[in-house]
């Protein structure tokens, strides 16, 4: 077991070592949520995979405001640009949970208010896409931090995961 | 045919969430919760079930359970795992849930492509709750009514690759349910599935 994971863990180094580190500019997301009356799109932004500097301020969210008893749906897409890598073994995790207020950093766990989770794992060749379409009856009111993220091996450091993400408002 | 059921105190559990882990290891939180004890489920159906019934490319773990309002633990799990389609199930053997309506609930299921050759392109997994006629009805209700929730995935299906989702939901309306998650579009002779039926009282 031991053996097959560090084996599975040089091919990994290997193949990055080979072809180069996978990038946030390798994927492009789009994040669409719409509600009875309205709808926000988002796009990919990059995170970085360590912490972030001291006093960095997240970027504003976008924000759609739906009423209790709603119900969303929710489309993600999300494209490999890469020109010629394979990213392998990519998660693709999406959630939808609970905040105290508009901008909040998404909770170090998912472990109480989450309303919907779903994760896929999947190989990216240049053009491949992976899609999701869920819906969700939100019956109360509240903040919710709906997110789409990615995360994938790296060499780099540095590297960036691409997510999209936006605030729900339920009245 | 492996369908079982069964109703246990569990304790809480999540997908867990990889930002912070900064790991691709989301299902190895999966692999003590729920992979373990689906390997004994295979291991016991080598042991009691005929080749020609087993459903050999995939592992569905499907779950539904109830979440108790004022602690927020979840109880009275039902459980169902994969069958293929043909043939289609035993519908004597499909698991049963009972719940009010209104009462908070959790689905979740974990599907493993467990199939060794090679890649499929653009195949769709689908999970929904829709309202059904009678309790284990045979044909799958149309979803364009009487859904209450729903998802689709479109990847591309490598060996061992996984899909699972975590929703909460309410049945508002007493009634027969349909839980159900499925593949679509593997290019493939059959299709997986695992299911569990919801009966919704006042």
């Amino acid at each position: 077991m031991i053996m097959r994971e560090y084996g599975f863990t040089l091919m990994i180094l290997i193949w990055l070592a080979a072809f180069g580190p996978a990038r946030a500019d390798q994927f492009t997301i789009d994040l669409e949520v719409k509600g009875p009356k309205a709808g926000r799109t988002v796009h990919a932004e990059a995170a970085a995979t360590g912490p972030l500097e001291l006093g960095a301020k997240p970027k504003p969210r976008a924000i759609l405001e739906i009423q209790a008893g709603d119900t969303i749906t929710i489309k993600w897409t999300l494209t490999s640009i890469a020109p010629k890598e394979t990213v392998k073994d990519v998660l693709v995790h999406f959630y939808a949970v609970k905040i105290d207020k508009a901008g909040d950093r998404p909770p170090p766990k998912l472990d109480k208010g989450v309303l919907l989770e779903t994760a896929l794992t999947m190989d990216f060749k240049p053009k491949d896409k992976s899609e999701g379409e869920l819906n969700l009856l939100v019956d109360k009111a509240g903040v919710y931090l709906l997110r789409l993220e990615t995360s994938f091996k790296h060499v780099d450091a540095e590297a960036l995961e691409p997510f999209a993400t936006l605030d729900l408002i339920v009245r | 045919m492996t369908t079982k059921t069964r109703r246990t105190q569990r304790e809480k559990s999540e997908i867990p969430n990889p930002k912070s882990e900064r790991k691709i290891e989301l299902f190895q939180f999966q692999i003590s919760k729920f992979i373990l004890p689906l390997c004994s489920l295979c291991l016991c159906g080598d042991l009691v079930l005929p080749r020609s019934a087993r459903a050999e490319h995939a592992i569905i773990d499907l779950r539904i359970m109830r979440v108790d309002s004022r602690t927020g633990k979840e109880t009275d799990e039902v459980s169902a795992s994969v069958l293929q389609e043909p043939p289609g199930e035993n519908l004597d053997q499909r698991p049963q849930f009972k719940a009010k309506a209104g009462e908070p609930l959790i689905l979740q299921f974990i599907l493993t492509n467990t199939y060794p050759h090679g890649e499929k392109k653009d195949v769709r997994v689908r999970y929904f709750v829709v309202r059904e006629n009678k309790l284990k009805q045979k044909t799958v209700p149309d979803l364009r009514e009487g859904v209450v929730t729903q998802g689709r995935f479109t990847l591309n299906y490598k060996p061992k690759c996984r899909v699972g989702a975590r929703q909460s939901f309410t049945i508002k309306e007493p009634g027969s349910y349909l839980l159900r998650v499925q593949t679509e579009n593997t290019d493939s002779d059959h299709e997986h599935f695992s299911a569990i039926d919801i009966l919704v009282e006042k």
